[in-house]
């Protein structure tokens, strides 16, 4: 059994059929790149997999439970998937300690103490050590997607999904937040990761997932897909990015 | 054969093309000394011709003094409510159930829609109609005060809370459900204390018309401020003593309740806050 299962999912915004009879499997320890030119659904697969958006039909498994059930326990299930946003989405009226410390302090019931102390941990291991207390504000855009995942980690999740993450850095940030993103491939986390950086789909993905016009075009390894595309949909693609 | 003058063309223009910056400047300094220099003569006047200060020390206490402890009191009790229950009308209104969100924005047009005069005889005279037989609260003239203000203004508390809320990107509810918070504890930690902030100005002013709103309560019989200065003025027929008194009464509430909320805004700036939970 795969780790996160999707099958036969469709998505609707009104009329518009954005995700189209997808079926997709993740393995543990999989590093799956999606990508795809924008308006393809991409986005919008990865919102659907911890409901922030809703699906019309299928149903998607994490570990074998259905959460796109009418009875799924939303809150439990959140806390095993790990998410990060394109726009960082950091809470600006607290500190990048505070950011990470929340959740496990509120949803776990880790007492303060124990809570801040690890996540002095996980802002060491983005390299942040020396702004636990420093507001959003005060940061860097490479700084604040780094508190991010670092807040997303501290829920101790069993997969990650990273939603355009570098998109809307400046182009000399982008480095530090896929640095930190290949450290925790190399960790063993299972991630699916919406980007347009193909070297580091190219470098890090164990698969790569091609979608378009909310279809699942293509499924291969980074080499085969980046040297011989096997459908013609994919060829056009990466024409396009040459 | 040209007539050029070397002046640009709209020398012609309106007074506002014909004004410049530092006309404009020194225009603004002579017309509001003059304003204020006018206002200094007739307070002047009034203070020195026309307040009786041997009346004014026989009212202040116990007639004034007690008014304005009244005046306190009530609007105490009345913000406290108010902006609690503002809270409620405020999440109520954002709520994505229909029905919550309806009633909100049913309650939120009446009591914005009637005038707080209308609201208090509502109140004061129509509820105790409802019985059968005695009414059985005492003096419940000031519990109709008390309960109208925070209706009436529970109401703008609540869609000054309902801005600050939609002001707040709809991120932040997602990044904060995303590590599995629920929707009350991301409400409490991340949405109310970054809408707080936002709205705080706008609730402020609201309270600052509520200590004026109570004037009204001089309909219910209750013996604030107003109606201190129509019972002096109808017994001694001296004007000027009570209207300053009055004066003075409101804007030693109002003045350091603006300070207050200027302090609250202040603190709200996580900025200029340490790093404490």
């Amino acid at each position: 059994m795969s780790l996160l299962e999707f099958e036969g999912v469709n998505k609707y915004f009104s009329e518009t059929h954005v995700l189209k009879d997808i079926d997709l499997e993740i393995e543990e320890g999989e590093v799956a790149v999606v990508i795809g030119p924008s308006g393809s659904g991409k986005s919008t697969l990865l919102r659907c997999t911890n409901r922030l958006e809703e699906i019309r039909s299928g149903e998607i498994r994490l570990d074998g439970v259905p959460l796109t059930a009418e009875d799924a326990d939303i809150n439990v299930l959140r806390q095993r998937i790990g998410m990060v946003f394109q726009s960082f989405n950091l809470f600006p009226h607290k500190t990048a300690l505070e950011n990470v410390a929340l959740a496990p302090k509120r949803v776990r019931g880790v007492p303060a103490e124990r809570a801040h102390e690890e996540a002095r941990e996980l802002l060491d291991s983005v390299g942040l050590g020396a702004q636990t207390d420093s507001y959003p504000s005060q940061l860097s855009g490479g700084q604040q997607q780094r508190v991010a995942i670092a807040r997303a980690l501290a829920m101790d999740p069993e997969i990650m999904l990273f939603d355009e993450v570098t998109s809307a850095l400046d182009p000399e940030l982008v480095g530090e937040v896929l640095e930190v993103m290949r450290d925790l491939a190399d960790g063993g986390m299972t991630m699916m990761v919406v980007t347009h950086e193909m070297g580091f789909a190219r470098e890090v993905a164990d698969t790569i997932t091609l979608m378009a016009d909310g279809e699942l075009v293509e499924r291969t390894p980074p080499g085969r897909f980046f040297d011989e595309p096997t459908t013609e949909r994919g060829r056009q693609f990466l024409s396009k990015l040459l | 054969m040209a007539t050029d003058t070397g002046r640009p063309a709209d020398r012609d223009g309106g007074i506002v093309e014909r004004l410049n910056d530092r006309t404009f400047r020194r225009l603004g300094v002579v017309g509001t000394s003059a304003f204020a220099l006018g206002v200094a003569l007739f307070l002047a006047y009034v203070l020195l011709v026309q307040v009786d200060y041997g009346l004014l020390v026989n009212i202040v206490y116990p007639q004034f003094t007690f008014a304005f402890l009244r005046v306190i009191g009530i609007v105490l009790i009345s913000s406290v409510l108010s902006v609690i229950a503002g809270v409620i009308v405020g999440l109520a209104r954002v709520s994505r159930t229909r029905i919550t969100g309806g009633i909100a924005k049913g309650y939120i047009e009446f009591f914005r829609g009637t005038p707080l005069l209308f609201q208090l005889f509502v109140i004061y005279i129509g509820v105790p109609q409802l019985w059968i037989g005695q009414f059985p609260i005492r003096q419940f003239n000031y519990y109709a005060a008390v309960i109208g203000l925070t209706l009436n203004h529970a109401a703008y508390v609540g869609e000054a809370l309902r801005g600050g809320i939609e002001s707040i990107p709809d991120g932040q509810m997602e990044a904060s459900r995303s590590l599995g918070m629920s929707y009350i504890q991301s409400m409490r930690e991340v949405i109310l204390p970054q809408a707080w902030r936002n709205s705080l100005a706008a609730i402020g002013n609201d309270q600052v018309i509520l200590v004026k709103d109570t004037s009204l309560l001089t309909v219910l019989a209750i013996p604030e401020l107003l109606s201190a200065f129509r019972n002096i003025n109808s017994s001694t027929f001296d004007a000027w003593t009570p209207i300053v008194l009055v004066a003075v009464a409101y804007l030693m509430i109002t003045i350091p309740l603006g300070k207050l909320i200027r302090t609250l805004e202040a603190r709200a700036d996580p900025a200029a806050k340490g790093g404490d939970d």
